[in-house]
């Protein structure tokens, strides 16, 4: 941790600037290691001699002379300051007579450069000019076995290659029993490797899952925010990660973009804060977009060399933009309710606590002790992707709840509807039932009870006329009539066409002048279509039965035609058979007097023609167009019919 | 319901066929309680050449349980509607005890729906009180000869049974599942039918159809054959399915 604070230089300065989020795993194990470093057993050999001297960018060897004694760990901008180029450290130690394997361990060497122990080569960097590999996060470790070590001096040559901006110069060097050394490495190697590793990766799937989740669901700006700068925030951390400058042709130019995505961060986590607490503050954010774009500007229009004092001073500015976006979550948050802002505004103050610490550590003081925003980092990471889990989760539970509602109340409005419904139905069937039974009382009143009454007239004034044979033929007729009503009132008879409810009265009077010898022929055309009203078809019924009872009783005849005939005309229906033909018989002629009466009613012709052998009564357009429907559409106008005596 | 001092004739103006193919009818079993209707029954068989000593009278259910255990009938004209319950309920009784015997339902206005299930219980025909003694004549006539009544209601209520389901409005006649015949008639079967639902009578039908009546009635007695059996059918699935069988 000295190391990071002091060895490091420059990016480790940028680092804390940047109020490091995510690299929660070194803390966890800074703690371990202090710890551990307790406990650490004073047998380490002592570096006692370590001299340094300057040299050109191509130099293969230690120059002669320039050798200046200096301190491990070292930062050549003390003693040359401004240098860019070549510092050669020398570093001896005494080895003992016995010689045993030896672990050495260089915390890092910035930038980049080559290593030898007692002349021998221990290691070399892949480039050692610009564009120089960036070696400075790398620690190192080699088991020294005695055949490398001499009895009494030995020497340590390191090879730095560096650049002035970036705090050139050597970590800490330790020298000691292979285990412990060995362990110090490992503990370093996950510090300043792995653990970063593991946070870019967590880094980037938060992102890329935050930014899917807001482009799916553009409302959540807040997600959108966040995942920006968890992306933005990557740019940043390759800093800490990268060995070489990528795709950039030199360290100063990797510098300033790698400034610019802290800038941007620190620009879009402000947003993410405002959003979250559902804030909207234009001015202040187009005055903090315009600061940011006036940044960036600056940045890459100065020239490089002389970018760097900006670069630092813009990178300590967004630091302090990313503390004031903390500060400002922890207001909104107070001032506001929301459980899930003060849940976060209570990592937020932890880590400006922090955040001031670190700043003032490496402001002051070189070699520093712990960074605690390393742990805070951590828990905001957590807390952060937790509280905008939670909200996710809530908004997912309040769909859900808001759909059972929705369900429940589509499920009470179907039942009321269908209740409704059934209701109307059962109003509907009950009118329908007055009316049907309206229509059969009237039925009733119009035939069986007007020639009831006529015949208890007949009766009752001259019963010394009424022979027996005329009372039956009076109670056969009542009888017919009665057939009639039952069976259009039994048949579908209020929908049926006019030949459905023709054919009970067809088929009944065929059997029975087929019984009785006399043919019937029935001719029908167009019945299919026409639809007459219930009366008026019973009235057509009532006539062709009629006609054919008289031709039955009366005409002798042993043929008879009916026809039935609809067009636009009207229908007309028509009955000749061969008898006798009327007038001879008296009883005839009332029965086609009451033929007349219902061709009048039907709005019709009435016609007769009769000669012996050809006898034909009939009545000719009938009127079909007729709207009212008096059975479904009237009931209550109908019911005075009620009153009248039957 | 009849008068009783209402004496009825018979006018037969048509010659009684050759009875030589014909059904005995005789002995003939009247299950009615309206005396002027026995008087009437007895009246009309006795002009179809049945001895009046060949007619056993009951008033109710149970006289006629009675009389069925006493003696072998080759024929019953059952009312519906007697005292102690509906004779259709007879029916199966009767065919219990003497398959071969021609159950005949006599029916009043308004109860075509006892008609329908007299013909899926098994009765052969059905005569109906308020039509003229001549037409209960041809009807009991056609029966013995091996005709089969068939009326255009009853011709529509076998139609809705073979109609497809949808096809159909639901019927005030009768408790007929639409389709559950479906697929059971011959084309010729379902022709039929419909001209009866029109209201032409056999003799019209086979005029049309250039078929002898005799033929016609044939493929009547089928359609009511099947009527039957397959209400038998869905009694017997039925009656399966509640574990009776």
């Amino acid at each position: 941790m000295r190391a990071v604070a002091g060895g490091a230089g420059g990016s480790a300065r940028d680092h804390a600037a940047a109020t490091i989020w995510n690299r929660f795993a070194i803390a966890l194990l800074l703690f371990a290691h202090a710890l551990a470093g307790a406990a650490t057993p004073a047998t380490l050999t002592t570096i006692d001699s370590a001299f340094a001297a300057r040299s050109d960018w191509n130099a293969a060897a230690p120059p002669a002379d320039g050798w200046e004694p200096v301190p491990v760990p070292d930062l050549w901008n003390r003693r040359w300051h401004g240098f860019d180029g070549v510092v050669w450290y020398r570093l001896q130690w005494d080895e003992g007579q016995s010689l045993q394997n030896t672990g050495l361990l260089l915390e890092y060497l910035n930038m980049a450069g080559i290593v030898y122990v007692n002349d021998v080569l221990m290691s070399r960097d892949e480039s050692l000019v610009e564009p120089l590999t960036r070696a400075w996060n790398v620690p190192r470790y080699w088991e020294l076995a005695p055949p490398l070590l001499r009895a009494g001096r030995n020497t340590l040559l390191i090879r730095v290659s560096g650049l002035s901006e970036y705090t050139p110069g050597i970590g800490k060097v330790t020298l000691g029993p292979v285990a412990t050394v060995r362990d110090m490495y490992d503990a370093l190697r996950l510090k300043r490797h792995d653990a970063l590793t593991y946070t870019f990766a967590i880094n980037a799937t938060l992102g890329c899952f935050f930014v899917i989740l807001w482009l799916l669901s553009r409302r959540e700006v807040a997600f959108g925010w966040y995942g920006l700068s968890a992306l933005l925030w990557l740019g940043y951390q390759f800093n800490f990660i990268s060995t070489s400058t990528g795709p950039f042709a030199s360290n100063r130019t990797f510098a300033a973009v790698n400034g610019a995505f802290l800038l941007l961060f620190a620009g879009s986590f402000t947003m993410f804060v405002l959003r979250f607490c559902e804030r909207r503050w234009p001015r202040v954010e187009t005055v903090l977009w315009v600061l940011v774009a006036l940044a960036l500007a600056l940045l890459f229009a100065l020239p490089p060399e002389r970018r760097d004092g900006v670069r630092i001073a813009l990178m300590i500015a967004a630091g302090l933009l990313g503390l004031a976006a903390n500060v400002l979550l922890l207001v909104l948050a107070w001032r506001g309710n929301e459980v899930e802002q003060r849940v976060l505004s209570a990592t937020a103050v932890v880590y400006l606590i922090a955040g001031v610490h670190d700043l003032l550590v490496f402001r002051s003081v070189i070699i520093g002790n712990t960074y605690y925003a390393d742990i805070t980092a951590f828990t905001n990471t957590l807390c952060i992707a937790g509280v905008l889990a939670w909200r996710y989760t809530r908004n997912l539970n309040r769909i859900r709840s808001f759909n059972l509602q929705l369900q429940h109340e589509v499920d009470a409005a179907r039942s009321e509807l269908a209740g409704n419904l059934r209701r109307e139905h059962e109003i509907e069937m009950a009118h329908a039932r007055i009316g049907d039974r309206l229509t059969l009382v009237r039925d009733i009143h119009d035939s069986l009870g007007s020639s009831l009454l006529g015949s208890i007239a007949e009766v009752e004034h001259a019963p010394e006329k009424v022979s027996v044979a005329s009372l039956l033929e009076l109670l056969k007729d009542l009888r017919d009539e009665l057939r009639l009503i039952v069976d259009s009132s039994i048949h579908e008879s209020t929908d049926g066409s006019f030949a459905e409810r023709l054919a009970p009265l067809r088929h009944r009077m065929t059997r029975l002048l087929d019984a009785v010898g006399i043919r019937c022929a029935w001719d029908t055309a167009g019945l299919d279509r026409l639809e007459l009203p219930s009366n008026r078809t019973l009235d057509v019924l009532r006539f062709v039965q009629e006609a054919l009872t008289n031709v039955l009783k009366h005409s002798g005849a042993d043929r008879v035609e009916i026809s039935l005939h609809c067009n636009a005309d009207g229908l007309r229906v028509e009955v000749r058979d061969n008898g006798k033909g009327f007038g001879s018989d008296p009883g005839q002629g009332a029965g086609t007097r009451s033929m007349q009466a219902r061709a009048q009613r039907l709005g019709g012709t009435w016609r007769s023609e009769s000669t012996p052998g050809q006898t034909a009564v009939a009545i000719v357009g009938i009127p079909t167009t007729i709207q009212d429907r008096p059975i479904q559409n009237s009931p209550i106008q109908d019911s005075a019919t009620q009153n009248h005596p039957i | 319901m009849y008068p009783k001092a209402l004496s009825w004739s018979l006018h037969l103006s048509f010659p009684i066929s050759n009875p030589v193919a014909a059904l005995e009818l005789s002995p003939v079993l009247i299950v009615e309680d309206h005396v002027a209707v026995q008087r009437r029954l007895a009246h009309i068989l006795g002009a179809l050449g049945v001895p009046a000593e060949r007619i056993g009278y009951a008033a109710d259910i149970a006289g006629a349980k009675q009389a069925m255990r006493e003696s072998r009938f080759a024929s019953a004209l059952v009312d519906v509607g007697l005292p102690d319950g509906s004779g259709i309920d007879l029916i199966p009784y009767l065919h219990e005890r003497a398959p071969d015997t021609l159950a005949v339902v006599i029916s009043s206005f308004g109860t075509q729906d006892l008609i329908l299930r007299a013909l899926h219980s098994g009765a052969v025909g059905y005569l109906l009180k308020e039509r003229e003694d001549v037409e209960i004549a041809a009807a009991l006539r056609s029966i013995q000869h091996g005709g089969a009544p068939i009326d255009p209601f009853v011709a529509k209520h076998i139609l809705r049974l073979v109609a497809a389901p949808a096809a159909s409005p639901p019927s005030s006649v009768a408790a007929d599942a639409p389709g559950e015949m479906a697929g059971q008639l011959t084309r010729r079967e379902e022709e039929i039918l419909t001209l009866v639902a029109q209201g032409l009578v056999t003799r019209e039908i086979a005029e049309r159809l250039s078929r002898s009546p005799l033929t016609i009635d044939g493929h009547v007695k089928s359609i009511l054959r099947k009527l039957q059996v397959n209400t038998r059918t869905k009694a017997i699935n039925q009656a399966r399915a509640l574990g009776w069988l």
